[in-house]
């Protein structure tokens, strides 16, 4: 796919006479060098794995953040560039915090979603309109619970985003994803998801895990609250295994 | 109490006296009238009141909303007696305004836009809930030069039930059954308290349950009322109703045009 380099990969908003776009299409590639992070949605919520390699035992394993809060109710996950995942994970929670101050409303999962899909696409290589000289060379999971239910969204860097029931990320997606389709029912319980995230993905405390489960707010609506499964929750399931 | 030495022991009467013909010359030579008082009337007012007056009812599936049609300079002079002072935004979201027609106007047209924009951000209508919450926020933005409009904002909530809410003119937000503003506010609300709260009654009266006819007759009852006997309110009642699962319907019904 990539041996006929040509002159359209250089400009990152040029279409080649094939009508592609190489700068997009090497930055989804971009997205399989990252770190693999799985969303599954359940009746109970929605939950978010995220493996974390590290590459040397020197390395402080826990000062990774591979799950971040959006709102009280939003969760994210990425893969790719993590640096670039800052600005992306910084417009969502101004965006969610935004709406709420408007409106005195969270955000719904999918308002989030389409608003930094609309920041991904902002890229060019003019300097004065563009924030962003090159496309994010990062994939996204939304989690989280609204009005309508539990919600999950995958964003990739052409800012193009789908609803989805589980999805994976990053580099072993693939693999994830074959298992993820042969295992997943809609009555799946947060335990179950659970289970199966921790079968996908190995061992002990690589892997950061985080609930979006179902509450009610004060004035009755569903809503979602944000928890971080803890080491010691974890090895639980792992020792159950 | 035989060490008291009191106020009188302080008191000078001589000094007093002296104190106080100092204090009427200066006066007689500067009557306050003509200096602060005088500045104070050449100074540009950037509000005006064009009268009017609008209510509200809220009831459990309805929401009817309620205004005079006369805009007024000065209370004597009438301008129109066409002014619209409620304005439909979309199919569950009623504003209602009195005070400074030119806030009114500027008021509306921010709430449209941001209506406008909102469908196509979020895919879907504002609901009354949100539009509430917003208003106060676009009121409170102008804390230092507020808009003067005695704002209300009336529809049917995500629920389907009736609502009205209540501005202050810095956008403190309160859900009311029912409440009114304009120049007639101070006998409508009485009216409504008695007959809608039953805040005013005795224990025994009959305190009939309130339906869409019941509020909609009140609602003519108080409009009537207040044209007779507040004079920048009257020509025409301009009723909205909005009940939960139908269209909206708008009526003009006559009122007294002296």
């Amino acid at each position: 796919m990539f041996l006929t380099r040509s002159e359209y990969d250089r400009g990152v908003n040029t279409f080649s006479p094939e009508g592609r776009l190489f700068q997009v299409e090497y930055a989804i590639e971009a997205v399989k060098l990252g770190s693999t992070s799985i969303g599954i949605r359940t009746k109970e919520g929605v939950l978010l794995a995220a493996e974390k390699r590290s590459t040397s035992k020197l390395m402080v394993n826990d000062a990774i953040e591979k799950i971040s809060k959006v709102d009280q109710h939003v969760a994210v996950t990425f893969a790719g560039l993590i640096a670039d995942s800052r600005t992306l994970v910084e417009r969502a929670q101004i965006e969610a915090q935004n709406f709420w101050f408007t409106y005195n409303r969270k955000i719904r999962v999918e308002d989030v979603t389409q608003s930094v899909a609309n920041l991904a696409l902002q890229f060019g290589d003019d300097d004065v309109k563009a924030s962003m000289s090159r496309p994010f060379g990062v994939a996204m999971l939304f989690a989280g619970v609204d009005q309508e239910g539990a919600k999950l969204f995958h964003l990739d860097p052409s800012g193009t985003f789908i609803d989805c029931k589980a999805k994976s990320i990053g580099a072993a997606s693939d693999g994830a994803e074959q298992n993820l389709k042969e295992q997943y029912h809609d009555a799946l319980t947060l335990k179950e998801a659970l289970k199966q995230v921790m079968e996908e993905k190995l061992n002990a405390a690589n892997v950061e895990v985080v609930v979006i489960k179902p509450t009610t707010d004060e004035k009755g609506r569903q809503i979602g609250q944000f928890e971080r499964v803890s080491d010691a929750e974890l090895d639980q399931v792992i020792a159950a295994l | 109490m035989s060490n008291f030495t009191g106020i009188t022991a302080t008191m000078n009467p001589l000094a007093e006296m002296a104190q106080f013909k100092q204090n009427m010359r200066e006066v007689a030579a500067s009557p306050e009238w003509r200096t602060s008082k005088l500045i104070e009337r050449q100074r540009w007012n950037p509000y005006s009141m064009e009268g009017g007056s609008t209510a509200a009812i809220s009831g459990d599936n309805f929401a009817i909303v309620a205004s005079d049609t006369r805009m007024t300079q000065n209370d004597i002079n009438i301008l129109t007696r066409d002014a619209e002072k409620i304005h439909v935004l979309n199919d569950s979201i009623i504003l209602s305004t009195s005070g400074f027609y030119g806030d009114v106007i500027q008021l509306r047209k921010v709430l449209q836009s941001r209506l406008h924009k909102y469908r196509f951000d979020y895919r879907a209508d504002m609901s009354a809930d949100l539009c509430a919450e917003l208003l106060s926020r676009n009121l409170y933005y102008r804390r230092f030069f507020p808009y003067y409009t005695g704002a209300m904002l009336a529809g049917i909530d995500e629920n389907g039930k009736g609502a009205v809410f209540s501005y202050d003119p810095i956008g403190c937000i309160e859900r009311l059954g029912y409440s009114a503003s304009g120049a007639a506010e101070p006998m409508i609300i009485p009216f409504l308290d008695c007959q809608i709260g039953h805040v005013t009654v005795a224990e025994d009266y009959e305190k009939p349950p309130l339906t869409i006819e019941r509020a909609i007759s009140l609602m003519k009852d108080a409009f009537r009322g207040a044209a007779e006997r507040e004079i920048s309110t009257g020509d025409k009642i301009h009723l909205v109703i909005a009940e939960a699962g139908k269209p909206i319907v708008q009526k003009f019904l006559p009122l007294r045009e002296d």
